[in-house]
Formats: C-alpha cells, sequence, structure tokens
C-alpha cells in the first residue's frame, strides 16, 4: 500500500490532531498521531501491520488517503478530466445578442481598439437571419443532449430585452420537445432593470435563474469604474434598485465585486449598504479584475496578484460572514475541478453576427473565431484548427502541473491565460489559501456536529 | 474553581462558561478513534458518469459565486 499523492496534512488548532485532505477526493478527515508515520512511507506492507495499526489503514482507505499499489491517480484523474470534456451530453452557449454597451467601465476586457474590430461596424443586434441558424445549431444538438446552458452576455443583453425573450421562449421549445434540462443565467450591468411589471414577468419566462451584477463599491468608487457610456454619469443608485427589484420578486442575484489595488477597501464599504438595503441574502464574491486582452491592457498596473487576490479573499470572507451575509462551505470548498470551459467539447461563445469563439475574452476579436453559427460542419481550416487547439489544451502537459499537488483541483486554471497570456498555466488561488478554506471547512464540520449532538439531548 | 473532568482534560478545555465547549467534551464519542472523516471522498466514477456536479458545470470559469454548483475555484476576469 501506498499514501495518495493528493494528500495534505494540516495541523489543528489547539487540538494535537492532524486534519488531513485530499484533493483528489475532496475527503477530509481528522486524524491522530501517532501513526502518522505510514502517511510519509512511499510503501508498506499492510499485513504485516498491527490491529491498530490496520484499523487506522482501513479509515484512511476509505477517504483515498492511502491506496493499492495498483492505483495510479494520475491516470484516474486523465479519466475523469477527459471524460468530462468530451461529453457531448452538455451543451452550454454563452450568447451576445449585441456587442453594445451602455457602459464604459475602465477595465472592460471586450476589444474595443479599431486595431481589432470596431463594435460600431457590427450590427446592433443579432439579425432574425442569425438567430434562425442559432435555433436550427441548438435543434441539431439537441437531439442528443442532456443539459442545455445558455448565458446571456454582451455588451449589455439587456439593450435587447425583446431578442432575448423571444430567442428563450424558442429555445425552451427545443429544449422541451427533445427533453433537455434547460438553464440560463445573464451577465447584466443591471441599469436597465426597471420596475416593470411585463418585463420582470418575461424574465421570469424566459427562465432566468440568477443575474449576475457588478459593483464595485459604495457610489463613490463605484461611478468611477463604472459609469456610462456617453457622459460618464454614475449609475450606482440605479444598479442598486435593480438588484432590490429582482430580490423583491424572488429573483437570484449573484453580486460580483471586481477589486484590484485601488478598490480593495470600497468592497467592505458596500457591504454596510448592502445590508441597509436589506440585501444580506446575496450571493456575494470578490472578482480579480486582470489585463487579459488588448481591450484592458492600460490596467496591469493596477491588478492584484492572484496571491495579493487571495489573502484579500480569505478576509473578505471573514467579514462577509461576521456582517451576517450568505456565505457557503461547499462554494469555499475545493473540489474537483472541471475542464476550463473553453477547452471542452460543445462549448460555444456566439457573437450578435453569429460568429463563434471558444473563450469569452476572445468576442468580438475576429482572428480567434473558431467558425460561424451557419457553417460550423464547412469551416476553413484556420478555424478548425483554432477550435483544435483549444480543446488539445491541458494541464497534462506540463511537467509542473502533473507533479503538483493541487492539479485535481485546478486542472490548470483558465485556458486562456495559459495559452495566451502566460504561456503555460496560471497557478489557482488554492495553490495560497488551500489551508485556511480546508480549516474553515474542518470547523464547521465539527460544529455542525457539535450542534447535533447539543440539539438531540 | 470547579474541579475538571477526566474527558475535559482530554479537550484541554474548562467545563464553564461555555455550554458549548461542554457539549463537545461530554459527548464526543470520537475521542478514541485515530480517523473521524468529516467529508466522505467524492465518487470519481460519478463524476465520469455524469452523476455529480462536474458534469453539470461547463463553465467552472463564471467565479467562486456561480451558483451553478461550481466545482473549482475560478474566476473569470472582467466579466461586465
Amino acid at each position: 500500500m501506498k499514501p495518495s499523492h493528493y494528500n495534505f496534512i494540516f495541523p489543528t488548532d489547539p487540538s494535537k490532531k492532524l486534519i488531513i485532505y485530499n484533493s483528489l477526493t475532496s475527503a477530509l478527515a481528522e486524524l491522530e498521531r501517532p501513526y502518522m508515520h505510514l502517511l510519509n512511507t512511499p510503501h508498506f506492507n499492510y499485513d504485516a501491520l498491527s490491529a491498530d495499526k490496520k484499523q487506522f489503514i482501513d479509515k484512511l482507505l476509505q477517504g483515498g488517503f492511502i491506496l493499492e499499489d495498483s492505483i495510479d491517480e494520475l491516470k484516474i484523474l486523465k479519466f475523469v478530466h477527459n471524460s468530462n470534456k468530451y461529453d457531448n451530453a452538455d451543451l452550454a452557449l454563452t450568447i451576445a445578442p449585441t456587442l453594445h454597451c451602455n457602459f464604459n467601465c475602465t477595465y472592460c476586457y471586450e476589444q474595443t481598439n479599431s486595431k481589432q474590430v470596431s463594435r460600431s461596424n457590427q450590427a446592433p443586434y443579432m439579425p432574425e437571419n442569425i438567430q434562425l441558424d442559432l435555433l436550427h445549431f441548438i435543434k441539431q444538438k439537441a437531439k442528443i443532449l442532456k443539459n442545455l446552458f445558455i448565458t446571456w452576455y454582451g455588451g449589455e443583453p439587456l439593450l435587447c430585452k425583446d431578442l432575448i425573450f423571444d430567442l428563450s421562449k424558442k429555445i425552451i421549445a427545443i429544449a422541451q420537445e427533445y427533453k433537455v434540462n434547460y438553464f440560463a443565467n445573464i451577465i447584466t450591468n443591471g441599469y436597465l432593470l426597471t420596475d416593470d411589471r411585463d418585463m420582470l414577468q418575461k424574465l421570469k419566462n424566459s427562465k432566468i435563474e440568477t443575474f449576475q451584477i457588478t459593483l464595485d463599491g459604495p457610489p463613490d468608487v463605484h461611478n468611477t469604474r463604472r459609469m456610462l457610456k456617453n457622459n460618464n454619469g454614475p449609475t450606482f443608485d440605479r444598479i442598486l434598485k435593480g438588484i432590490k427589484l429582482l430580490a423583491a420578486n424572488d429573483m437570484e442575484v449573484s453580486l460580483r465585486i471586481n477589486i484590484d489595488k485601488t478598490n480593495m477597501a470600497a468592497a467592505v464599504k458596500l457591504l454596510d449598504i448592502l445590508a441597509a438595503s436589506n440585501l444580506s441574502g446575496l450571493i456575494i464574491y470578490l472578482g480579480q479584475v486582470s489585463a487579459d486582452t488588448a481591450g484592458c491592457a492600460s490596467i496591469k498596473d493596477s491588478c492584484l496578484t492572484t496571491k495579493e487576490f487571495s489573502v484579500i479573499k480569505q478576509t473578505f470572507c471573514k467579514i462577509l460572514q461576521q456582517k451576517g451575509f450568505k456565505t457557503s462551505t461547499s462554494i469555499d470548498y475545493p473540489h474537483i475541478a472541471s475542464p476550463c470551459g473553453a477547452t471542452r467539447m460543445n462549448t460555444f461563445v456566439v457573437d450578435p453576427e453569429g460568429t463563434i469563439y471558444k473563450c469569452w475574452s476572445e468576442i468580438g476579436n475576429r482572428n480567434s473565431r473558431i467558425g460561424t453559427i451557419s457553417d460550423l460542419s464547412q469551416r476553413n481550416e484556420g478555424d478548425l484548427m483554432r477550435e483544435v487547439r483549444w480543446i488539445n489544451w491541458n494541464p497534462f502537459d506540463y511537467d509542473d502541473c502533473i507533479s503538483c499537488k493541487i492539479l485535481p483541483i485546478c486542472m490548470g486554471n483558465c485556458g486562456y491565460r495559459a495559452m495566451f497570456i502566460n504561456n503555460g498555466p496560471d497557478c489557482t488561488e488554492w495553490k495560497y489559501n488551500l489551508e485556511h478554506y480546508v480549516h474553515a471547512r474542518f470547523n464547521y464540520e465539527k460544529n455542525k456536529k457539535i450542534h447535533k449532538i447539543y440539539k438531540n439531548k | 474553581m470547579k474541579k475538571t473532568t477526566s474527558k475535559e482534560k482530554l479537550a484541554g478545555k474548562p467545563k464553564e462558561p461555555c455550554k458549548q465547549t461542554d457539549v463537545q467534551v461530554t459527548t464526543d464519542d470520537e475521542a478514541s478513534a485515530e480517523v473521524n472523516i468529516l467529508v466522505p471522498p467524492s465518487n470519481l466514477g460519478d463524476l465520469v458518469e455524469g452523476n455529480d456536479s462536474l458534469s453539470v458545470q461547463p463553465y467552472p470559469s463564471r467565479g467562486s459565486g456561480c451558483p451553478t454548483k461550481c466545482v473549482g475555484k475560478w474566476l473569470c476576469p472582467n466579466r461586465n
């Protein structure tokens, strides 16, 4: 027998026990020290162990902390990864019905440089013939699908809300016809969400489950980062009103706070405003601003490193909890990671002209296209090879990843950064904060157990 | 000063004043167990067969706040 390559052992505080976490199985256990040396022994003979030691090892076997010699964990990981990557039972479409936007965010990554593609040269909204091509594309795929995921994206998608309502109705009908599970969400700046009964009902009819909306701090900070396009006007108050409206109508909001070196403290101040607005039930999380494309290269100096971001995030999560906001231990507990969406089969980003890309960061940059929605099967070699390159990218091509203990919960992170920014994988936050989140889950589980016992008494 | 019980000594904490500590000490039936599994392992076979969350989240890069069972710890760049 042998210990798993993916074990992490951390001390508990103040107890003399230890925590063991396995990044391949996500199992977590508390253990005592006496037989710990077995976890540091490359190979040992189970039959030669004492009864006590066997009992210890049997438990560790359950969690995948100890393995039979014949088990090759890396091959298991590759198998799980590739099974998911080449699974064609899911179709994930990110649809941008427009690339126009009413905002002029300082850090927007979409390509607006005249050397790339000017959005003003594109049709303002997805024309009817492209919509028909899109529906045809979905219908063809639906025959073998199990799940269909739609993300409404932009530009600002609510600039053409009627188009979204209409397309949603038709896509939902296809999903029903072929008995495919349908899931939809929207990434919107929230500015156009008004107290309009008809609009709210149509959003519900469109089965949009979650609205991802961003506020970057209190008004004085947010309004200098996320302002209106034409006059740099403020946007905070109206967005907050929109969020309240959604919350009041039982529609889920995922509130993102994009942070960099200039607005870290502002994120905390925003929480007080949200609490005062009775919005403590929102899902709130920090986004790391990064200068990934030519569209946002100018903000590079103000970006946080992943290590810096991970430290801030730990503190922020504690503050969220202290202030009574909704937090989830399951979200922040490391599980085996699925492949980056862009490196997966059957995931596509579609722009208003029907051009298809693999990654959100490429939208609007026609040099990155992999085809068009009308003729994906008859595309040229260049388009084909761009998709082939995306799908073939995987972390197993890198020695550093293969030997890395966090590989199962990282899987090389963002494919775009690996291929076009870093010239190799860009390690995830787990590299810097794994112990923190494993400890948090450990404490949660221990307290849960204590509360259960207390309740039963 | 109150006398501490043997179980309290094991936990290294006095009985008073925290009631929760009291419960932990007096009911911790794992005190003698060497391994206490708190989070069971994922069934890797289920992940392959599409019966677990890995298969229903094709976009891990939506961020840790992703409501649709994000299984990774991913943060996408400056989405809106």
